[in-house]
């Protein structure tokens, strides 16, 4: 007894053992059944045919996206299996939206001719700069997924995360984004030949302003803010009268202080050349001209930058943010909305913030454009963009329901407004914000933004909001370069250390956390020449040289 | 041929010794299989370190990239600071490590009182159970600069704030120390159990002789406790290129302006694999390390063995 009791035993540990190891039935037969073969990531070009029926169903569609309803049918993707029910995992990052399962239940409702269930993991901003790669590289089930140039778009596109496309691919899989996305955009998407996601449909304006609390500022004797010395003027006046009385830091920076910086850079009139992770290049703008190589240089070896840093030491010294603000978690914008920060900047999303701090009795917000002099930047198509995932099990259904989300009138609005008549309500393409619209603020996930088409105006703007939006539009200039992307596959082990120096070094500058600016900087850059930086400006020149010459 | 008869003798068939022991074998299994399972199967991926990783072909397809992962590393400039911050660390918390944790051992043996005896045991081994997580917290809002106890304290007495997270002198002081207080209890449980299961005959004797209790101490429990500090020395060195990811991850919270004292080789492998998502790089950095790890253990039990056999760990 004793010995079969000591075999059972032995049995089970050895069980037990391996009771991690399992993979259910049902998915090991989905993912042979779906009939695309493992890890196809060479550019799908619509291998298989595209029914040339698939081109009448498109001729009833109106002319532009502003002509009338464009309405999706099974019809026009001959190339996904509906015979067989699928799921689409679409990923994205930011806040979820207290009614993002309504919004999520109406799509699926109208999901069902199609046979396809979408369904979505929205990383949270603090968990993005852990989780986002992981989440590509761990086997998850991902099919689409939200990205950006400042979302890991090149870094993830280099280790081979997206699923590379060609035109021939869109044509025939997303015959509605190959109708109406505008034709420009997918150069700025585009790597090696590849498209690697599809961009957003849009420009707006991107000019970076701050908001302050105008109580504290009005009781401290200022009434408004016209420039950078007025801003500097603010916060060191919080630091020094408002902080030690209330506890409201002039502003609660965490981790960087990188909108801040974005705001100085604009008294200079700077185009980015590249902008990834860091690895920043910029260039002077001169009446749209292409620069040439000598006007390029890494943004923080500028004049601009060194000035910003040295401020930023003044304004750490007095005492504007935590001293521990380089290993922060909660965000300057929630700080903000939470009365624990006096100041904020970024784009035109710092009006939600000051809405959101407004909702305490007394308090008064008010936005400044400091740079009011200058030109105002283009937002770019890719700044938001949407990929197909190299995970993904069927590439046409991810690519079919990226086209729905994209371009599909009632999809489209309900990722981007919401529930008619309740989240908001339309006249024509003039949407006004519904009684019910805290619950799914327009535009409010970044799913949002990458299928945004940029067709949809605001109406009953707030008056200050307004007034600032349209300050912009006579400013706005596109960046001439908008169009080269540099591609890092020949220096990418250097790109990794530069990247790392300086992801250790430009932070601390940011925040003005050290002794002394010119001496840390020069720190960084014995680093960067260390980690070869030389060697990776000079395959950028050699790109851009020849993009140059092509146009 | 004499050789050749007793080594049939003394290794019967191989089938035979199975189907003899098959029962013991079998409650072998489970320890063979996890070990299988959970150490060498990951062993392979080993490979990592010499591939440049896509999504596609995963850890086994993915295209080789010959040292160029190891030129990444090198070319990062940060390979030096984290051996020498890991080797250093180490050093220091072993010794730390053998000398608190021995003595507290005796110590404790020679208290007499059993209420004060065991209640003083408990608070030393407490620590060991807050995880490094609650510990990095409790640092943080005893040292935060602007809300801080300490910052409190130093300010009420008339003094400077002292800025710990932008200090970078500070921390070696306050990693070693940490590490004393979470570790020191559960380390000397080992000591303390060396110390009871000595013969007592041999203590008695002692006194009966008029040793004093120091002489005691120096001659007969610290020279018995020789062989159990060499198995933990040896033990430790075997991991002297393993930082304590915990307590370098936690407490130090990922400052920048705190690397050059306080990143060791785990927490650089864990940045290069979430901040760059450099997955061979980081690999290569792992096969690095356990490399270094390999080498240090076979020389420190190599040279164990050269000078007292009786020591060695195999």
């Amino acid at each position: 007894m004793k010995k079969w009791l000591s075999c059972l035993l032995a049995a089970m540990l050895i069980v037990i053992s391996f009771a991690g190891c399992g993979g259910s039935a049902d998915q090991m037969s989905k993912d042979t059944d779906s009939g695309v073969p493992a890890g196809g990531n060479e550019a799908a070009s619509g291998e298989t045919t595209a029914d040339t029926e698939n081109k009448d169903v498109l001729t009833g569609l109106p002319e532009t996206l502003m002509d009338g309803e464009v309405k999706a049918a099974p019809e026009m993707y001959p190339n996904v299996d509906f015979s067989k029910a699928g799921t689409v995992h679409l990923y994205m990052i930011g806040d979820t939206p207290q009614d993002w399962d309504r919004i999520l239940a109406e799509i699926n409702a109208y999901l069902e001719p199609f046979n396809t269930t979408l369904e979505t993991v929205i990383i949270s901003w603090a968990d993005m700069g852990t989780m986002y790669s992981l989440s590509l590289a761990g086997g998850e089930e991902i099919d689409l997924v939200y990205t950006a140039p400042w979302c890991y778009m090149y870094t993830e596109a280099a280790k081979g995360s997206f699923y590379a496309m060609d035109r021939s691919f869109i044509s025939q899989n997303m015959p509605l984004t190959d109708k109406y996305q505008a034709e420009t955009s997918y150069a700025e998407a585009t790597v090696d030949g590849k498209i690697i996601a599809i961009p957003s449909n849009l420009e707006k304006a991107d000019t970076k302003i701050v908001a302050i609390r105008q109580d504290l500022a009005e009781k401290h004797g200022i009434e408004k803010l016209e420039n950078w010395d007025d801003y500097m003027n603010f916060m060191l006046t919080m630091a020094e009268k408002e902080t030690p009385e209330s506890g409201i830091l002039a502003q609660a920076s965490s981790g960087n202080n990188a909108e801040l910086w974005e705001v100085y850079r604009q008294q200079y009139d700077m185009f980015y050349l590249l902008k990834d992770n860091n690895l920043h290049y910029q260039y002077q703008y001169k009446e749209g001209e292409i620069p040439s190589v000598e006007d390029i240089e890494l943004c923080w070896n500028s004049e601009a930058f060194l000035n910003f840093a040295k401020d930023m030491k003044t304004l750490a010294d007095a005492g504007c943010w935590s001293r521990g603000a380089l290993s922060g978690t909660v965000s300057d914008d929630d700080a903000f909305g939470a009365l624990q920060g006096a100041s904020i900047a970024w784009n035109g999303t710092v009006f939600n913030y000051m809405r959101m701090a407004e909702k305490n009795e007394g308090v008064k917000c008010m936005a400044y454009d400091l740079t009011k002099d200058h030109l105002v930047s283009c937002e770019e198509f890719n700044n938001n963009d949407m990929a197909i995932a190299t995970a993904t099990k069927d590439p046409y259904r991810s690519a079919m329901v990226l086209d729905i989300l994209k371009m599909d009138t009632y999809v489209n609005r309900l990722l981007t407004l919401g529930i008619e008549n309740d989240h908001y309500t339309i006249n024509g393409y003039e949407y006004t914000r519904g009684a019910n619209a805290e619950a799914y603020a327009p535009n409010s996930v970044s799913a949002s933004w990458g299928v945004n088409n940029g067709i949809y105006e605001e109406n009953g703007v707030e008056a200050r909001e307004k007034e600032m939006v349209d300050s912009w539009e006579p400013r706005i200039t596109s960046n001439p370069t908008v169009t080269f992307v540099f591609n890092d596959k020949e220096v990418t082990d250097y790109a990794s250390a530069c990247k790392a120096v300086m992801g250790d070094y430009i932070p601390s500058l940011q925040l003005g956390l050290v002794d002394d600016v010119e001496a840390y900087l020069a720190e960084m850059n014995a680093k960067l020449e260390e980690a070869g930086i030389a060697k990776i400006e000079e395959e950028l020149f050699r790109q851009y040289t020849e993009w140059a010459a092509t146009r | 041929m004499g050789r050749n008869k007793k080594v049939k003798v003394a290794k019967p068939p191989f089938f035979k010794v199975v189907r003899r022991h098959w029962m013991l074998l079998l409650m072998l299994m489970p320890a063979i299989v996890y070990v299988i399972v959970f150490s060498y199967i990951p062993m392979t991926g080993v490979v990592l370190a010499f591939k440049k990783y896509n999504y596609n072909g995963g850890i086994y397809f993915s295209p080789w990239n010959g040292l160029n992962n190891f030129k990444a590393l090198m070319i990062s400039g940060k390979l030096g600071m984290v051996t020498r911050n890991t080797i250093l660390y180490n050093i220091v918390f072993i010794t730390m490590g053998v000398i608190l944790e021995m003595g507290m051992a005796i110590l404790i043996n020679e208290i007499r009182c059993k209420v004060f005896k065991k209640t003083a045991q408990s608070f030393m081994f407490l620590p060991y159970f807050i995880s490094w997580v609650v510990a990095g917290a409790i640092v943080y809002n005893v040292f935060n600069f602007e809300r801080g106890v300490a910052n409190h304290i130093i300010t009420g007495l008339g003094s400077e704030p002292f800025d710990l997270y932008n200090s970078p002198g500070a921390w070696p002081f306050l990693l070693v120390f940490l590490k004393a207080w979470k570790q020191t209890g559960y380390g000397s449980v080992v000591y303390l159990a060396a110390i009871t299961s000595m013969d007592q005959e041999m203590f008695e004797a002692a006194s009966l002789d008029g040793a004093s209790a120091w002489q005691k101490i120096r001659y007969l429990t610290i020279p018995s406790l020789i062989p159990t500090m060499m198995i933990l020395v040896l033990l430790a060195i075997g991991n002297i290129f393993r930082g304590d990811f915990g307590l370098f991850y936690q407490t130090v919270r990922s400052s920048a302006l705190l690397e050059p004292v306080t990143d060791v080789i785990d927490t650089y492998v864990f940045r290069l694999l979430i901040s760059s998502g450099d997955v061979g790089v980081s690999a290569a950095a792992g096969f690095y390390q356990s490399v270094l790890c390999f080498i240090t253990i076979m020389c420190a039990n190599g040279l164990v063995k050269k000078y007292n056999p009786d020591y060695a760990l195999y």
